[in-house]
């Protein structure tokens, strides 16, 4: 942003002494007054943004109106925000020292970071992202307070934010749509790479306003550099290596500019085997017959993967913003364990785990634009579209079992009006089309089409200390499925002991009853929040939301076997059959489909300043109609070609249990935590703590739920060497639901050591990784291979990465 | 302040619930439906029913894989030799390829066959297959059969001194190539018969002192991994042993002096000998026997004179099937699910007997009717070759393929006809019937 101010003003600054109109000159110091150097200094509500030089000393011309707010932020300082009247002259501009991490948020028309919103946010970047960074997006993010991993054998592994996961958390890249199938199914990747990725934005809680319906529980942006915004030339790179998977990984990143054109590209690759762990993969329930030895050699199979992929971009950098295209390819193969059906013999040598793998392709064109128009009612505009072609084949035995397609086209316009009255803010129109398409053995989705077009309304004052944000929202949505099948399902129930062989009855005349559905929703949000810096160093947010949800097509409109959660998934189009003697058990559902609401409160306490900074967290979310899968009792067949060998043993490994889509109320409350202290110069000690309670609001518990966590981490950040030592605790999680069963707590211990000098006009960083090195066998609770696929055992990464 | 900021936030709270219908709309309109094609048909009866004839080749060591719904070749395999000897597995899906000369047993794949899947089994219907499973032992001879497993007897050979084992396996080891099947061993050679009932195996006995390929004991062996261990060795002698069969509670062999019975109760094994009553003369001894699963008696023949043995009485009943004079018994079997038993004579007629299970006394056993396969001159049969009866195990029909007119017979045991005859286009040597069988609550 605003490239060219910058070199403008650094000329500007040489020149002292002299008076512009309508402009700010001034010095950004310390507590001592000693000067900040390398601070950026944004002008609030216009798309103005310089740097300090080394004299602490800065200076915008040509700004809007009398009055100005100013946002300053510098490492390890406490961002702060000034309002002064203009021209100011040779002002000093204090920040004060935090041991908090502050990065802004990039995907919020508003400024947003974890210390300064009312929404609670946390961000992911730098060394801490590099460190952290791993084949999924789950597992990148599972140490940050709040997020969870799904960990679906370390393959597919997406975050879990407060709970809550799938259609309700938002999966975006440089703010839009990852346009994957990672939404519908645990088994399916998220189309987004760590590795290069800048840095990675969580949102907690509902973000519906700027992102609409499946926002509702958060979102996470992963944010890189593929549009370049700014003439500079930078890139990095790494090498990594990883005991427990022998995984491989290179990656780089490059971005330049020849003159107004800013060009990046970067890639990366990475390829692992099954990873060890230290027992046996799968529990063995005592009800089950387990010949099979699949897992018991202390690896998890089929949890090999190899990824690469690209992206090019390119951008027009304009004294008044950008305009840039990019094109981005991944691609992924990657096993899905526990996809055995019964886990049979083939003709191998031993019981092998039969081989079931998916093969992922994306493509993904992306424009984004910002601009300031400094028009009396148009101050800026940010332009987001995306094209994105994405495509997932599972393949078992070599034979492609289902394909699942998403073609989805998305754009965001935001037009932010000048300030008025001191109000900042604008209108957001977003549209979103998604052709979602699954053909196959396990095509549990019929194709459908999906269309959602908004509008939104976001305005931010100061009142004194106080910052109030609103905002509003109202969303079209609508699903079309023209071929929605409602077949005579085989369903039974186990618990009737006459299994006897009831083949004799007339299938002749039965049909896939066919419907043409048409599903409309408008959801509309509303939100207020406020933070208020009550005193010097501190502050206090609150945030009140109310936001609906349009149900997805997944959860209204499947009716098919879903291997990723090993059961037979039936959208809340259709309910269960109460006439005991109906010939079907599963009916076109009569009752009106309702969306989700979701009603939030979120209380934060933030003490940002000194030696000890500490943020407190605390929430309470209620959702009415939400959707989630209740067990029905009855047992479907799996649809699966058995093309295997008829063994003993076989018994019901055919056959899935038949999960229905509901509705019902819940109640989602808990807390995050986070207390850093700077003990000394390079030390910092960092605690964090995270619990959520997910209940359904009649009683009983939502599954998968995760557990009370407890981290404690000492970090050493000298000049040359750099090293951090974590333990985390998982505790038990006993609050399952029906069917479910409880998890054991476990402790997670990892260390790194890092060793940083200067070689070849880069900066490189040597280091080594250790993560669970107490070899802990753990099992984690919110994952649907609970007891497939434990954590993986001890892994030692040796790496080495280089900036410049 | 703060009292302001809460009083904003709770006019919002307000609105929000005023608004709170939702604005949703649903709209279905109900297309012609698609009728359901039953790919997993719950009644077998149709698609699978008929099941699969393997039929190899007097000329060569073609096997050839037939459909016997509509009689379309459906895949031909080579076997290493020429098959001695062709039998269905276990579970009727396999068929075993015994080359006794050579010392070789393959296998192969109906491709029809059925899982369990709880409330029903499943049936499938794939192409046939060769297996790679392949047994190699010295002289595959007798083979015996249970709803789920196999026993093969390979002789040895006394020419090479090769001693005499049984092989147990399923159709799950023959499906997945898995050499895990436990095997006995003998220290001998012999001419044996075996039965096996799940870990238990009751196998022959020969005294290796004697000049006798013919073994005259019988022993219990149990299951010990990949070997057997004996158990018991019975003290009763049963000369000239050959011939086994075995039902749910017994085991049978014939003897020079009677049919010997083991009778199991749980892991007790009683033995007891039926001795030959009147209608034994001369050297007249039961040579063979055939027994079912679910029937109470067993069968048992004496040259061409037929015995219906009765364990729980302990007698032996001659069975009337009026044999032309000079016919021999070729082919033979219990056919539609136990409830009728076939004859194949030398003559070229198919005699059906009902089966009574309740019979107490007297012969279970009785003639219901006659089906001439075929008028032709038998004599004029090349040498080694003979009419072959395969039954099927899921309807009531049987197969006799016929080597001089180089057919294969369709009987309908119920009508008591041949209903069907198709040209081969080759000279047939042995036929097995493959398939699935049908459930006893089918009827």
């Amino acid at each position: 942003m605003g490239k060219k101010t910058l070199l403008a003003s650094l000329i500007a600054a040489s020149l002292s002494g002299q008076v512009w109109a309508q402009s700010v000159q001034g010095t950004v110091v310390d507590e001592q007054g000693q000067p900040v150097a390398e601070a950026w200094v944004t002008v609030v509500g216009q798309n103005k943004k310089v740097k300090t030089d080394a004299a602490g000393r800065f200076e915008f011309q040509a700004l809007q109106g009398h009055h100005t707010e100013l946002h300053i932020e510098a490492n390890s300082f406490a961002h702060r925000n000034f309002q002064l009247e203009l021209p100011a002259q040779g002002m000093q501009f204090a920040l004060t020292p935090t041991a908090l991490e502050i990065i802004d948020v990039k995907a919020s028309p508003f400024h947003a970071s974890s210390t300064e919103s009312a929404l609670p946010v946390s961000v992911l970047a730098g060394d801490r992202l590099k460190m952290n960074q791993q084949s999924t997006l789950g597992d990148t993010l599972k140490n940050e307070v709040g997020v969870h991993s799904n960990f679906y054998g370390s393959v597919a592994s997406s975050p879990i934010i407060r709970g809550l996961d799938g259609p309700r958390v938002l999966i975006t890249q440089n703010g839009l749509d990852a346009g994957d199938a990672s939404r519908v199914g645990p088994d399916h990747s998220v189309s987004a790479e760590a590795s290069t990725a800048s840095q990675i934005e969580v949102l907690r809680g509902p973000a519906t306003l700027f992102y609409g319906s499946g926002a509702i529980g958060g979102v996470v942006n992963v944010v890189d550099n593929r549009i370049p915004t700014e003439q500079v030339t930078k890139g990095e790179w790494m090498l990594q290596r990883e005991s427990v998977n022998n995984e491989k990984l290179a990656s780089g990143s490059a971005q330049t500019f020849i003159g107004q054109t800013g060009l990046y590209a970067d890639v990366f690759w990475r390829d692992n085997d099954d990873y060890s762990i230290p027992g046996e993969a799968e529990v063995h329930h005592d009800d089950e017959d387990h010949d099979h030895e699949a897992g018991a050699s202390g690896k998890v199979a089929s949890t090999a993967a190899t990824a690469k992929g690209f992206s090019l971009g390119s951008s027009y950098l304009l004294e008044n913003g950008f305009v840039g295209v990019s094109f981005g390819q991944l691609k992924r193969e990657y096993g899905i364990p526990g996809h055995s059906h019964g886990g049979h013999a083939h003709e191998g040598e031993e019981h092998a785990e039969e081989s079931v793998y998916a093969d992922l392709k994306q493509d993904r064109v992306q424009f984004l634009s910002e601009l300031d128009l400094d028009l009396p009612w148009l101050q800026t505009l940010n332009s987001r579209i995306a094209y994105t072609d994405y495509q997932h084949m599972e393949i078992e035995e070599g034979l492609v079992g289902t394909t699942f397609k998403n073609q989805s086209e998305e754009a965001r316009f935001e037009l932010l009006h000048p300030v008025i009255a001191d109000w900042r803010g604008g209108v957001s129109l977003h549209y979103k089309h998604s052709d979602f398409e699954a053909v196959g053995a396990e095509a549990f989705t019929p194709p459908s089409s999906t269309d959602m077009l908004a509008v939104a309304l976001m305005e931010e004052r100061h009142f004194g200390p106080v910052l109030l944000q609103l905002g509003a929202r109202t969303e079209q949505v609508t699903i079309n499925a023209a071929d929605v099948l409602l077949p005579p399902l085989a369903a039974h129930s186990h618990d009737e002991d006459d299994h006897d062989h009831d083949h004799g009855h007339d299938h002749g005349a039965e049909f896939i009853r066919v419907f043409d559905v048409e599903h409309k929703f408008k959801p509309y949000s509303l939100s207020a929040g406020a933070v208020w810096d009550f005193t010097e160093g501190y502050n206090l947010g609150v945030s009140v939301s109310r936001s609906e949800r349009a149900p997805s097509a997944s959860e209204l409109l499947s009716f098919g076997p879903h291997i990723g959660t090993a059961s037979y998934e039936i959208g809340a189009l259709f309910s269960l059959n109460d006439d005991p003697h109906a010939e079907q058990a599963i009916v076109l559902n009569r009752q009106p489909i309702d969306m989700e609401v979701a009603n939030n409160l979120d209380l934060t306490f933030r003490k940002i300043s000194g030696d000890i900074g500490l943020v407190f967290n605390a929430f309470y979310n209620k959702v009415d109609n939400y959707y989630y899968q209740q067990n029905t009792g009855l047992f479907a067949e799996d649809g699966h070609n058995h093309d295997h060998g008829d063994e003993e043993g076989h018994d019901h490994s055919g056959e899935l249990p038949v999960y229905l889509f509901v509705a019902e109320d819940v109640i989602l409350h808990g807390f995050e935590s986070q207390l850093v202290w700077q003990i000394a110069q390079p030390y910092r000690f960092t605690v964090q703590a995270d619990y959520i309670r997910a209940r359904l609001d009649r009683g009983g518990d939502l599954p998968r739920t995760p557990p009370l966590r407890l981290s404690s981490e000492l970090a050493y950040e000298g000049d040359q060497i750099s090293a951090d030592l974590r333990l985390t605790r998982y505790f038990k999680q006993d609050r399952v639901s029906e069917l479910e069963s409880t998890t054991a707590g476990y402790n997670l211990l990892d260390a790194s050591v890092s060793y940083h000098f200067s070689g070849a006009l880069q900066d490189i960083v040597l280091y080594v990784k250790g993560e669970n090195l107490t070899d802990e066998e753990a099992r984690v609770h919110t994952s649907f291979l609970k007891d497939k696929t434990p954590l993986p055992g001890r892994s030692l990464g040796l790496g080495i990465r280089g900036q410049f | 302040m703060l009292k302001s900021k809460l009083n904003v936030l709770a006019l919002l709270i307000s609105a929000s619930l005023l608004a709170a219908c939702g604005d949703s709309t649903t709209n279905i309109v109900e297309k012609d439906p698609i009728p359901v094609e039953d790919d997993h048909d719950h009644d077998h009866d149709h698609e699978t029913g008929a099941g699969r004839l393997v039929i190899s080749d007097k000329d060569s060591t073609m096997l050839r894989v037939y459909n016997l719904e509509d009689g379309d070749l459906l895949g031909q395999f080579s076997s290493l030799n020429n098959a001695s000897a062709l039998h269905a597995s276990a579970s009727q899906r396999f068929a075993m390829v015994v080359q006794r000369e050579s010392d070789k047993v393959e296998f192969i794949d109906g491709g029809l066959y059925q899982e369990d899947h709880g409330d029903h089994l499943h049936p499938y219907e794939e192409e046939p297959r060769l297996m790679s499973l392949q047994l190699s032992e010295s002289r595959p001879t007798h083979v015996t059969t249970t709803d789920e497993q196999i026993a093969i007897f390979f002789d040895g050979n006394a020419a090479s001194s090769t001693v005499a084992k049984v092989a147990v396996l399923n159709d799950d080891q023959i499906n997945s190539g898995n050499n895990d099947y436990p095997v006995l061993t003998y220290s001998t050679h012999m001419h044996g018969a075996a039965q096996a009932r799940g870990e238990i195996l009751v196998s022959t006995i020969r005294d290796a002192a004697t000049a006798s390929t013919l073994p005259d004991q019988v022993g219990i062996y149990h299951v010990h991994g990949d070997h057997f261990h004996l158990e018991q060795e019975f003290d009763m002698r049963c000369p000239g042993l050959h011939g086994s069969a075995q039902n749910a509670d017994y085991v049978s062999f014939g003897c020079t002096d009677g049919v010997m019975l083991l009778k199991q109760d749980g892991e007790t094994f009683t033995a007891s000998k039926v001795a030959h009553t009147t209608d034994f003369t001369g050297t007249m001894r039961i040579g063979t026997l055939k027994g079912h699963e679910d029937a109470p008696h067993f069968i048992g023949f004496a040259g061409a004179t037929v015995f219906s043995v009765n364990p729980e009485a302990g007698s032996l009943n001659k069975v009337e099937w009026q044999a032309a004079t000079g016919a021999s018994i070729i082919g033979y079997g219990f056919a539609d699910h136990g409830e009728k038993f076939v004859l194949l004579d030398s003559t070229g007629a198919l005699s059906i007997l009902n089966y009574n299970a309740e019979a107490t006394t007297g012969a279970a056993f009785e003639l219901a009717d006659k089906v001439q396969i075929t008028t032709a001159d038998l004599t004029t049969m090349p040498t080694g070759s003979q009419l072959q009866l395969a039954i099927s195990a899921a309807d009531d029909k049987v197969y006799v393929a016929d080597p001089l007119s180089k057919t294969v017979s369709t009987i309908d045991l119920e009508e008591a006809e041949v209903t069907e005859t198709q040209e081969l286009g080759f000279t047939p040597h042995k036929l097995v019937w493959l398939g699935i069988p049908a459930g006893h609550d089918d009827h």
